[in-house]
């Protein structure tokens, strides 16, 4: 039998763009400009993962289990020296101006380093890609501006969402279930703004972020008609951060609760559009849900290297373990995974670009104008004023409008169906590499008994997996389907508990 | 009362009043101490005794594994490593052993134990034996009088046994573990450290099989208690939990999940009670051993889904359940090593 040579064995993570993202390199053949752009934050990422996120990953959790105070300070700095705080920010707005997809891509490979490094940038990502898709583009410009500020001075200007309930998570993901949610949350209209009162729990950077982006209806018993998003600067009287979760995994990315007694907000707090449920919150869970799908594939892939690794290296029975038939077959597996994995979340954050959110960043043409105008053009008040003009809105807010019901969908479905299928293929790589490693991989010291902490995760937020399949049902197989039977009545069998 | 009922009920009201209170730290450790009532409490119970007959043993792990699993793991490991210096034989394996109820016994027990790629080595020198190189995770190293490890005897196979004080033994730090925490384990190393031969208990890796063989009960019964545990928590979360206009449990997916893990919990009592019978066919105990190990450790992943986001955190114990389990299903080493055993039986 040939053994082992280590000489001869090519790395998955040697492995080029092309390599990774066949269906993006062909894309690339039509618009060279767009595959330009992922591969560039595929190597930026890649730096950054080798130079900073592999050699602190385990430290920085260590740090959160012995102080759950910990702020991983050091990351933030370095991942705002890279510009990942607002890589997708528009040029107009001071940001990298590439897409929401090339961002993903970055999350794959930066999740595979660590998931709670890659969910700290990317939960911030979220917080703008929900400003962007209430088309308040004065809001966004405002936002961007402090970001990207604070990013050149090494402070960056974090940002969270919150929209989980203590008494409604899956009940807030879904405009359907938002009927029956009892929430507690809620923006009353006052003079000359409203009084914000309840509270938001397992908010990730919430203990750290400096603007929230909160999603609260002005009337709780009608959030379908009137749920809005709402930006609430730290240290507004009447707002705090509540408890920090101790959480299994993803340790680097605090979960915070956040509290509103009586706070008092500006009129000027509200972004500026109809409200979210329907539309708006669709296409950003469209946009998202395949960032997650990113991180279920880097959770994949993260266990599936690690369990390379060790198999060149160690022994069983005599011969190193990659000299087994069955951990062949277990890495094959693995590898396939990722693929499939990869496969699923490329089609979403496609679908995102051609029939989502994405798409509505550059069908005004705002893209185009940003690639060809120069940056101190693009600074100027008369740009400033073009973009953030109620026209630009106005074009914006008739954009969405102007998608057809399966456009959205669409972009929905492939969201859906990547966030459930690279998640449960994340944790499905998590039982197989810890086969591979044996008790070697139960130590903390090893990297991948985290993994299958932090993975666990990605089944359960952005929508447990089980909402997700009820999104898809309602998406891509019966899109007649408006509400599903919300207070289903078990079967008489059913009803006949059986305790354990 | 019978013996078994009266034991299970000492360690159900040890577990509830003792363990249940420190069940925070023990799931902080090593960042923080352990707590100091857990180790003499087992003593007291009687769990560290030599005599203690495994299907007692079972029934107790079981209970102190529905509260916490990293004591039940301690003693499951303790009975492990004193069984094997004991089939080992021969005056050294008395001397160790014969001090009944005094200093606990450790071992790699998530390590396939009659294999020792990753083991210290051995050289015979003269009268002597010099062990060189780490032994990885060794549960139980940083409490225990007596270490038990196999080594790397020439290519061949052997188990020691010492005592941590001898000189020349080294006990790593406690090490931060997926789950079990509060069952500290360390690495322990020698640098070419010479000890009399007696040290060297046996050298056929028989002994760890035969030995394995018997405690698959006793570490199924870990398995079960986490996932009863899971399961009971579960139930009681999708009863309270309101979401989609009614409890969760009203939801059709929810019951489906709950009831697979229900599934899987009878397939750990059935496992645990065939493997408590005598005469059972080698290939069906260990088949039902590696099957309801595996599936507790899928199962308690779906405890945590259940409780969505409340199940990630550490308040409501599915997170623990589910690190617990799938560190149980690594007793006497990986599910896919032992399954190439299994192939081959005929049944
Ligand atoms: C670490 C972490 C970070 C997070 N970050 C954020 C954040 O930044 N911002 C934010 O807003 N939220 C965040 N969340 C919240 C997350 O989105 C919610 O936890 C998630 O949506 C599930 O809601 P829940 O926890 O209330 O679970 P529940 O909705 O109570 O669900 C409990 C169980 O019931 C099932 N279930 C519920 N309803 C139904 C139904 N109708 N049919 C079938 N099954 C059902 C669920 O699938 C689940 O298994 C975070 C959560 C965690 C754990």
């Amino acid at each position: 039998m040939k053994h082992f040579d280590p000489e001869a064995f090519t790395a998955q993570s040697e492995q080029s763009f092309s390599q990774m993202y066949p269906a993006l390199a062909a894309l690339g053949r039509h618009r060279p400009q767009l595959l330009k752009d992922y591969e560039r934050m595929l190597r930026e990422a890649r730096r950054f993962r080798r130079e900073y996120i592999e050699p602190h990953a385990l430290d920085v959790e260590r740090a959160v289990m012995h102080d759950p105070e910990y702020v991983a300070e050091g990351a933030i700095r370095a991942a705002s020296e890279y510009g990942f705080f607002s890589t997708m920010i528009p040029r107009a707005f001071g940001g990298g101006g590439l897409s929401f997809g090339a961002m993903i891509i970055a999350m794959e490979e930066l999740g595979a380093g660590c998931l709670g490094l890659s969910n700290l940038l990317g939960v911030h990502g979220l917080a703008i890609a929900t400003v962007s898709a209430t088309g308040d583009l004065g809001a966004m410009e405002k936002v961007c501006r402090l970001l990207t500020q604070g990013e050149r001075a090494g402070r960056p200007h974090l940002l969270s969402t919150a929209i989980t309930e203590p008494t409604a998570g899956t009940d807030v993901e879904d405009a359907d279930l938002l009927r029956v949610a009892r929430l507690v949350s809620e923006a009353t209209p006052v003079r000359g703004g409203y009084r914000v009162n309840g509270r938001k729990v397992f908010i990730s950077n919430g203990s750290i972020a400096h603007t929230h982006v909160v999603i609260l209806p002005t009337d709780k018993k009608k959030p379908v008609e009137t749920t809005f998003a709402f930006l609430i600067e730290t240290g507004t009287p009447g707002f705090r951060v509540g408890r920090v979760e101790r959480k299994m995994g993803q340790k680097a990315c605090p979960a915070a609760e956040l509290i509103f007694e009586d706070c008092f907000i500006p009129e000027s707090a509200r972004l500026n559009s109809k409200p979210l449920p329907g539309r708006a919150i669709e296409l950003v869970l469209g946009a998202t849900r395949g960032g997650v799908g990113a991180w279920g594939t880097a959770a994949a892939r993260g266990a599936f290297e690690r369990a390379l690794t060790h198999a060149k290296t160690q022994r069983l029975d005599g011969r190193f373990l990659i000299d087994h038939q069955w951990v062949q077959i277990k890495l094959a597996d693995m590898q396939r995974n990722v693929m499939l994995a990869r496969a699923s979340y490329v089609d979403a954050m496609l679908s995102n670009e051609l029939f989502g959110l994405s798409l509505l960043a550059s069908r005004n043409g705002m893209s185009e104008i940003q690639r060809l105008l120069p940056q101190r053009l693009l600074d100027s008040a008369a740009v400033k004023k073009v973009m953030t003009s109620r026209r630009a809105r106005e074009g914006f807010q008739t954009a969405i409008d102007e998608l057809a019901d399966w456009e959205v969908d669409t972009a929905s479905a492939h969201g859906s169906a990547a966030k459930v299928s690279c998640t449960d293929l994340g944790m499905q790589n998590c039982h197989l590499a810890l086969e591979v490693f044996g008790a070697a991989g139960l130590r903390h010291d090893r990297g991948i008994e985290k993994i299958y902490r932090d993975a666990k995760l990605l089944q359960i937020y952005e929508g447990t997996n089980q909402l997700n399949r009820i999104e898809l049902y309602k998406r891509a197989v019966n899109r007649g389907a408006t509400g599903l039977d919300l207070t289903p009545k078990p079967s008489v069998a059913a009803e006949q508990e059986v305790q354990p | 009362m019978s013996e078994l009922g009266m034991l299970r009920e000492s360690v159900r009201r040890f577990a509830r009043e003792v363990v249940a209170p420190t069940r925070e730290a023990l799931n902080h450790f090593p960042e923080r101490p352990l707590p100091a009532g857990i180790v003499p409490g087992l003593g007291e119970l009687g769990l560290f005794d030599a005599e203690i007959e495994l299907p007692l043993l079972g029934v107790a792990l079981e209970e102190l594994s529905k509260v916490a699993a990293a004591p039940a793991a301690l003693v499951l490991t303790h009975a492990f490593a004193r069984a094997l210096v004991r089939e080992a034989g021969g005056g050294r394996s008395a001397a160790l052993g014969g001090l009944n109820g005094h200093g606990l016994f450790a071992c790699p027990i998530y390590s396939e134990l009659d294999l020792s790629d990753d083991a210290p080595s051995l050289r015979r020198v003269g009268s002597e034996i010099e062990l060189d190189g780490t032994a990885s995770l060794v549960v139980g190293a940083p409490l225990a009088r007596v270490l038990v490890l196999p080594v790397r005897d020439a290519g061949g196979w052997g188990l020691v046994g010492l005592e941590s004080s001898e000189p020349g033994v080294s006990v790593g730090e406690a090490l931060l573990t997926l789950g079990m925490r509060g069952c500290p384990s360390a690495d322990v190393s020698f640098q070419r450290a010479r000890f009399p031969a007696d040290r060297l208990l046996a050298t056929s890796p028989d002994v760890a099989r035969r030995v394995a063989r018997r405690f698959r009960g006793a570490a199924v019964a870990i398995s079960a208690g986490v996932l009863s545990s899971s399961v009971a928590a579960a139930t009681e979360y999708a009863q309270e939990r309101y979401q989609g206009g009614g409890a969760i449990l009203e939801h059709q997916e929810v019951r489906a999940i709950l009831g697979r893990m229900l599934e899987d919990l009878a397939l750990c009592h059935e496992a645990s009670e065939l493997l408590s019978r005598e005469g059972v066919p080698e290939w069906r105990a260990l088949a039902a051993f590696l099957r309801a190990k595996e599936r507790a450790a899928h199962a308690t992943c779906d405890g945590v889904q259940l409780l969505g986001g409340n199940g990630y955190m550490e308040d409501y114990g599915q997170e623990r359940a589910m690190r617990d389990a799938k560190q149980a299903q690594f007793f006497f080493g990986r599910t896919d090593v032992a399954r190439q055993a299994l192939a081959g039986a005929v049944p």
